[in-house]
Parts: structure tokens; sequence; C-alpha cells
């Protein structure tokens, strides 16, 4: 925030007031004349009317005066204040809350230095919490790896009371990053989906935002595939099919005779910007008189996105390091179970893992 | 009882925690606040079931702490909150308690609007989202009163979403825009985000900021979707919602406030270097 130059307030009232012998030159030349007939007597009589009209303009000239310095005064006072309160406003606070008058704004800063103490202390808070759940995602990672052993996930799932059968994974495209980039996105995208056939899930649904996996089936099938091999093998390696909704294209395109994993790849349009294509279409035929408007029930709306988007996911894992769902499409995510390791910021087998079972120890009723 | 609840008991601890709460709330005031926030009032019946209540009691006791969030909640400035009172699911409870449940409704509905109680201190003007069409009679007529009665208030909003879902909502809002094009009262092609925004029952409302679910259960339970889903901090918190005190949503409401200081710090770093 650039301040305001400090000399523009007070450079109006500077002006008529330092400059008094600029404003008043009739007058200098009527004080000038009197002094010097004041000796010669001729022009006594008439020197009541002239001393009248003297006093008369000095105390003129005094009254304006003062009434300047009382308007530099008040304005000074003002404007500092105004200035106090223009650039002692801190940043977020409501300007509605800011009072003109000094005192009540001493109180505010009183508070809000308190507040400003208060907020340094939750950074440090914050940084020791942060130590503690770094450490303990390593050591989950420590504990629970799945070394490309399909056994080995099979057996940290074994035991569950149940296991999701779809799940959706919000992931984050990072430029210029280690492991970051279109590569990293789609090694992470295989590293899920063999979990997921390790751990029994049907349906995964890659959400991204920004939606560079969309189209990109076939690179993403050989990185999948690739991946796969180190875990299973090459004689078991189970088929995955990827889809993208909002082309309507399946990779391969024709379909094989068992799958074990399908990918959808959804972006922040296929949320929000979904609903409002559906409402479109339905305005548009309801327009043409082909619809009617009480049709439009949950159930229709939801049968619509099960079948053109995604279904809801029993588990969505998160794996950023804040709870914000960054713009996952919002009619899905209704009685999803939604799990994040706090501050962690890759994409692990530990945080996948601990994600199934959450969900697997989570009782839903729903309403009841 | 522990430790706490015992120096609890201590004549002046009371009257102490009241002041250094008001004190809190006047720091807390002078930063960021959030200008909406949203409530899922979880665990009452865990909580009952706990202290062995019966279950209508401690449907009581979360309106008691109720009171306690908002009475914060409005002197901290948070212009609206928004309570998940009542899911149209839970129609599917047992009948003696939904029928509790709509009694404490019309009951508090009508406490809450009396002469000197929290809407009148705080000037709240009472919302109530939701489908009315399943809503007893009686329980009705206390809304209609209490709406009626608090319109004229302008400070904050209060809205309690009863009964409620967000899928519904957001079916509502479809339906109303394609009935006004069934109509040729709009063009299909004008329909965007902000058109079905404002067909929601949240239309005058500032976007939500916080969501806080109590009894640390970590899904939604369609409550808020559409204005949950993109930038809002969502809180679960491990607590029962009786038991949810207004210290631990200061924090909460601390930590947001901080986040959000530090976030205007970059901003401003970030024009500043424009401005280079």
């Amino acid at each position: 925030m650039p301040p305001p130059s400090p000399s523009f307030p007070l450079s109006p009232p500077l002006s008529p007031a330092f400059s008094p012998s600029a404003s008043p030159p009739p007058s200098s030349s009527a004080s000038s004349s009197p002094s010097s007939s004041s000796t010669s007597l001729a022009i006594k009589p008439r020197s009541p009317q002239i001393q009248r009209e003297i006093t008369m303009q000095k105390q003129q000239q005094k009254t304006q005066k003062q009434q300047q310095k009382r308007a530099r005064k008040m304005s000074l006072a003002g404007r500092v204040s105004d200035m106090l309160v223009s650039l002692l406003v801190p940043l977020g606070a409501r300007q509605s809350l800011m009072h003109t008058s000094l005192v009540q704004l001493a109180v505010f800063h009183f508070y809000h230095t308190i507040l400003i103490f208060l907020h340094i202390l939750v950074a440090v808070a914050t940084l020791a919490v942060r130590q503690y759940y770094t450490l303990k995602n390593n050591f989950m990672a420590f504990l629970y790896h799945h070394h490309r052993t399909p056994q080995l996930i099979a057996q940290d799932v074994q035991g569950l009371a149940k296991t999701p059968r779809t799940v959706a994974v919000v992931l984050t495209y990072r430029e210029s990053e280690e492991g970051g980039g279109i590569d990293g996105l789609l090694e992470q995208v295989a590293d899920v989906a063999s979990w997921s056939i390790g751990a029994g899930v049907k349906h995964l649904s890659v959400y991204e935002r920004t939606g560079q996996l969309l189209d990109l089936h076939e690179t993403a099938l050989a990185v999948i595939e690739r991946t796969l091999v180190t875990y299973y093998g090459d004689s078991r390696l189970p088929t995955v099919r990827l889809y993208t909704p909002r082309t309507k294209t399946y990779f391969p395109a024709e379909e094989p005779d068992k799958v074990d994993l399908d990918i959808s790849f959804v972006a922040k349009d296929d949320g929000r910007g979904f609903l409002v294509e559906l409402t479109r279409e339905y305005a548009e035929s309801a327009a043409r008189g082909d619809m009617d408007p009480e049709e439009i029930t949950v159930d229709l709306v939801d049968r619509t996105v099960v079948e053109r988007v995604i279904p809801e996911p029993d588990l969505v894992v998160i794996f950023g390091p804040k709870l914000v769902l960054d713009g996952f499409p919002p009619w899905q995510v209704r009685l999803s179970e939604i799990y994040y390791a706090r501050y962690n910021n890759s994409v692990t087998y530990n945080v996948f893992l601990r994600g199934i079972r959450r969900y697997a120890n989570c009782k839903i009723n729903v309403g009841r | 009882m522990s430790i706490g609840s015992w120096i609890r008991t201590f004549p002046l601890i009371q009257y102490l925690l009241v002041w250094a709460q008001d004190i809190f709330v006047s720091i807390l005031r002078t930063g960021p606040v959030p200008q909406h926030v949203a409530f899922v009032m979880d665990g009452n019946r865990r909580f009952a079931r706990r202290c062995k209540l019966e279950v209508r009691e401690g449907h009581s006791a979360g309106f008691e702490s109720l009171a306690h969030i908002l009475e914060m909640c409005y002197q901290v400035g948070i212009k609206t909150v928004t309570v998940y009172a009542f899911s149209i699911e839970n129609f599917k409870r047992p009948p003696v308690e939904v029928d509790a449940l709509m009694e404490i409704a019309r009951t508090k509905l009508l406490q809450i609007i009396h002469h000197g109680d929290l809407a009148d201190r705080f000037g709240i003007s009472i919302r109530v989202l939701g489908q009315r069409s399943m809503i007893p009679s009686d329980v009705l007529a206390a809304i209609d009163k209490a709406t009626e009665m608090t319109k004229h208030n302008t400070t904050a909003i209060l809205n309690i979403c009863f009964p409620y879902t967000s899928r519904d909502d957001i079916a509502t809002a479809m339906r109303d825009i394609v009935q006004q094009s069934e109509k040729h009262e709009l063009d299909p092609a004008t329909i965007d985000e902000y058109m079905l925004e404002q067909h929601m029952f949240t239309k005058d409302c500032p976007p939500l900021d916080i969501l806080v679910r109590t009894s640390g259960v970590e899904r939604l339970s369609d409550f808020m979707l559409w204005q949950s889903h993109q930038d809002c901090v969502v809180e679960f918190v491990d607590v029962l919602w009786p038991e949810f005190e207004p210290w631990r949503f200061g924090s909460l409401l601390l930590k947001w406030s901080r986040n959000k200081a530090v976030e205007y710090r970059k901003q401003e770093m970030e024009q500043d270097q424009k401005i280079l």
C-alpha cells in the first residue's frame, strides 16, 4: 500500500498562511501611508477615520489569520487522524470497525497488538505441530511400505470391516519441481492405481484441478502398465480401463472381457461446470416443451451425474497438506469419507492405506 | 471429575472466564474475521448416551451449546452463521425423536426472538432454509413468526437449515431455473454458476469461509456441498457438539485469522513487486 504523501495534507493550508505579503497588498500600502502622515499635522482631522479603518483592517487581518491558523490546526489534526486511520487500519480489518477518535483508535491498536502476538504464538505452535506430523508421516511411511508386492498390500487391508469400492484421489499439478510436471503426475496416478488394485478397489476417480490428464490416455496407460508390471509381473497383469467423462472417451476403446480397475479422469469443470451444463440442457428441453420442470428431482440429477461423470466415491483421499477440496465435484462428496494426512505433501502408500483404514472404521448412518 | 471441571467450581472462576472470553473476543475483532461460518451440530445423541441422559435432553444440551457459540460468533463480528439443524434424511429417525426435535425447534425459535434475547441483542435476522412442505404446521407457524419478527434486523443473519440437504438445494435451484425457462422468461444460454447460486437458499449470504463439523466424523453429510468444495476451510473437530466450547471455536478462529493475515501479507508483497 503506497502511503499518502505527507506533503499533500499540509500544502493547501500553508500557501495562504505563510505568504501574508502576497495576499494583502492594499493594506500594506495603507498601513505605510498613515505612519508617514502621522508626522504631518495637515491631515490630522482625517486621522480618526483612517485610524479606525486601519484598526478595522488590522483586526480583520488578525481574525483572518486566526481563522486560517485555526483552520490549519483543525485540518492538520483532522488530516493527521485521517492519515493515522487510513495508515493504521491493519490488513483485513473492517473499515466499519475503525473509529475516527484517537482514543478508540489507541484501544483498537492495543488489542490488535495482542492479536499479532497471538498470531506469532499460533505460528510457533504450528511449527511444532508440523514437526510432529512430519515425523509421524515419515514413521508411518517406514512402517507401511508396499515394496511393490501385492501380497503385502492385501495383508495390510486384511481383516478390515469393509473396504471401499470406489475411491477418488485429489492430486495437484506442480510445475518445475522434483517429481512434478506431467510425468510426475502420471507416476502418481500409476502408483495409486497399483495400490487400488491391491486393496480391491473397483473404481478410481483421479481429480486434478487443471485437467492436465484428461486427454493423455495413451501415455497414461503405458505408464500405468509399466508400473503394474513391477508389482504383478508380466503373467498376472491386471487390466485397467481409462475413461474421461468430459470427452466420453474410453481407452482402450473396445471393452475388455474383465476389467480390474476403472479409472476416470476429472477436473474442475466436471463439478459445478457439469451441473450448470445440465441445468442448461434441461432448460433448453423445457423451453421446447419436451420436459416438465417437476421431473427434476434429486434422484434424476443423481442418476445423470453418476452416468455422465463419476459415481459418489466411498472415500476421497486428498494428497495435500490441507483439508481443501480444491473444487472436487460437489454433488459427489455427499457421504464420502474425506481423508487427508496433515502436513503431508507427497503421494505415498501410507496415506492411502490410512485413508482406507479410516473408511473401514467409520460408521455411516444416513440420517439415523 | 477432571481437574478442569473441578477448578471451574471455584467461586470466582466462572466470572473470570466470562471476562477473559470478552477480552479474547475484543482481540479477535481487530483482525480478519470470517464472513460466513457453518456448523454441523453432530454428537448430541452420543453425548446423551455417554451422560446417561434421554435423547431429547441431549438435543437440549446441544441447543445450549449453540446459543453460546452463536453469541461468540456475533460478538466477534461474523455476519452470517448457518447451522444444520435437521436433515431431510432425519425423518427416518424414530418418530418419538423427530417429534422431540420438532418441539425443541418450535420452543427455542420462539425463545430466541423474545425481547432481549439473542436475536434482539445482536440484530439477527433469522431465516429457515429447506423444504417447507415437510415441516409440521405448528412448527411452520413458529418459523413464520420468527422470520417475520426479525426480518428488519440487518446486523447479522442466522440461517437454520431445517429440513435441508445440499443436493435438494441444488436440485431445487435447477428446477426453479428450468421453470423460468419453460415460461420463456430467460434464455438457456445465459445460465451460469452465478445464476445457479442466486437460486439457492444461501443466495444473499457471503461466501462460506469455515465449515465446522463436530464429533470427529470426517464427511460433509449432504451439507453445503456447493458452498464448501472450493476455498472453504473445513474443520473436523473431535468433540461432541454439546461439549464444543466457545474457547475451542475461538482457537479455530484465531488459526483462520492468522492464515488470512499471512495471505494478505503475501498479496501485499506481490502488489509491491508489481509496482516496482
